[in-house]
């Protein structure tokens, strides 16, 4: 007898649902250079007896867009949600996430998530070079550090720019090399950004683009 | 006939509030730190409370779970499931009313987006809580 | 006697779950201290923060910043890092402390931006503990 009261109490909770299979609820991807966005499609099901109303789908954050053609399935519908990452501005391993909230009784709020390998060619560090007012005049590094994957070439060896002078030294032939700014002049403040040419594999890329100021420790910072 | 039917309400409620609060305890119990992370966005509890309670109350939501379904001391059980609920309801509500985001904040802080899951969540408890008062009232003649 | 049966039922369910807890506590290789660990050496709590005068960067997105903001604070996320880089190298005097933040404890951006400015050249980065939370919780 209480063998078939859990059958039926089993039956109950199941006749009553409305559920959402998803195929695949994450994905990831590995980006190739300078490749602007990637799309996902996240595909999913009614398997419930009832229809289901997905009432919200929220991005992460404002890189992703996700769209969905019709917000109601009926039992048995199949349904997706098309993705698109806007890789532009980033490096690394990108991981983000898609809330979708419906009408499933059993899991209202699903998380979709995919992770983007976004390839590195190249690291400069620092990429923001800085004097203070009256600084007593110098040399400043950054380092660049290839990785080794990549064929990367620079296409500047030596410049000058306002009280600025800069030069790329290599310090391990097309595995690391050296950004020496110098500074001829620290006695007013200046601003300047410089956008080194590359080639990565052959092919021209997106400039690096290294910050050189001079700054005013008494500058009290604003917002723009 | 009406005794038959308040006994088949009794034994639906009694397994489904025993499988409910059996996998919610054993969903908990999985991930202590997930747990902790939730306890403490509700603000109320110090970090070693939130603790504590991360590795309780999962232990305790599945014995009751075991106590409801097996008929073995279900009373106690019952209204220990019954005041958990209105704990857990009341923690929502002065979460809600505080304007605090008690999900991982990856999603930012819009106000129609809390609104709506915090409305969710208080309904779907209110749920299983009179759920619980009418296995309560039908098996032990009492509330 | 019902009363009296609901307590003893009730502490029984309690002891028995106490001491299964301690027990899963004891036996969980990854379980946390009882104890908060004392704030990450980059990590910063409000009334210091308030203390350095710091120029504060809001690593949330630009909607939320939108929305509300710490007075004076400048947006830098990893959207828009390229547009917002330059802006707050140029706001930086090169001397004053920094302040990351984003919307609350839980969330990890103001860490991940803390560290990606650190790369980038800037010193004396923190990080604010309880992000924007914190900011509001204290009736700012």
């Amino acid at each position: 007898m209480k063998f078939k009261l859990l059958i039926l109490s089993l039956l109950t909770f199941t006749t009553l649902r409305a559920e959402l299979f998803w195929e695949n609820i994450f994905q990831n991807y590995k980006a190739g250079i300078n490749e602007p966005k990637v799309d996902f499609v996240y595909k999913f099901k009614n398997i419930g007896k009832t229809n289901i109303t997905i009432t919200k789908v929220q991005p992460s954050c404002d890189c992703t867009f996700a769209k969905i053609s019709k917000t109601t399935y009926k039992p048995n519908e199949s349904g997706e949600i098309s993705v698109s990452f806007d890789m532009s501005a980033r490096t690394g391993l990108q991981k983000k996430e898609i809330r979708v909230e419906s009408t499933d009784t059993k899991n209202p709020v699903i998380t979709l998530v995919f992770e983007v390998d976004i390839p590195q060619p190249f690291k400069i560090v620092p990429r923001l070079i800085f004097w203070t007012l009256g600084e007593k005049i110098s040399s400043k590094k950054s380092v660049i550090t290839i990785d080794k994957s990549y064929d990367v070439k620079f296409e500047l060896q030596e410049a000058s720019f306002h009280h600025f002078f800069i030069r790329l030294n290599e310090i391990k032939k097309d595995e690391i090399y050296e950004l020496e700014v110098k500074a001829t002049d620290t006695s007013h403040a200046d601003s300047i950004s410089v956008e080194i040419p590359i080639l990565i594999d052959d092919k021209p890329s997106k400039p690096a683009t290294i910050y050189i100021e001079i700054k005013d420790p008494k500058q009290s910072s604003s917002s723009p | 006939m009406e005794i038959k039917r308040t006994l088949i309400i009794e034994q639906i409620l009694r397994f489904g509030l025993a499988l409910l609060f059996l996998w919610a305890g054993a969903a908990k119990i999985l991930s202590p730190p997930d747990f902790i992370q939730t306890i403490e966005s509700y603000q109320l509890i110090s970090y070693s409370f939130s603790v504590f309670f991360a590795y309780f109350i999962p232990i305790l939501e599945i014995l009751c779970g075991l106590s409801i379904l097996f008929n073995k001391i279900d009373l106690g059980a019952s209204m220990t499931l019954l005041l958990m609920m209105l704990f857990f309801i009341a923690a929502m509500l002065q979460a809600w009313i505080r304007g605090l985001d008690i999900t991982c904040g990856c999603f930012g802080k819009s106000s129609d987006q809390n609104h709506s899951q915090y409305l969710w969540w208080i309904i779907r408890d209110t749920v299983i809580l009179s759920a619980l008062v009418l296995f309560i009232k039908n098996r032990f003649k009492i509330i | 006697m019902e009363i009296k049966k609901i307590i003893f039922q009730s502490s029984l369910l309690f002891c028995i779950a106490l001491v299964l807890s301690l027990v899963h506590y004891k036996i969980d290789p990854h379980r946390p201290l009882l104890t908060r660990t004392p704030l990450l050496k980059e990590e910063i709590d409000l009334k210091e923060a308030l203390l350095l005068n710091p120029l504060w960067v809001d690593s949330r997105s630009d909607n939320d910043y939108f929305h509300g903001h710490i007075p004076h604070a400048l947006p830098l996320n990893e959207d828009h890092w390229e547009e917002q880089l330059p802006i707050i190298f140029n706001a930086w005097n090169g001397t004053q402390n920094i302040v990351v933040y984003c919307s609350s404890q839980s969330c990890h951006t103001s860490k991940v931006i803390a560290d990606q400015m650190r790369s980038a050249g800037f010193l004396n980065v923190y990080v604010l503990h309880g992000g924007w939370e914190s900011w509001k919780l204290n009736g700012r």
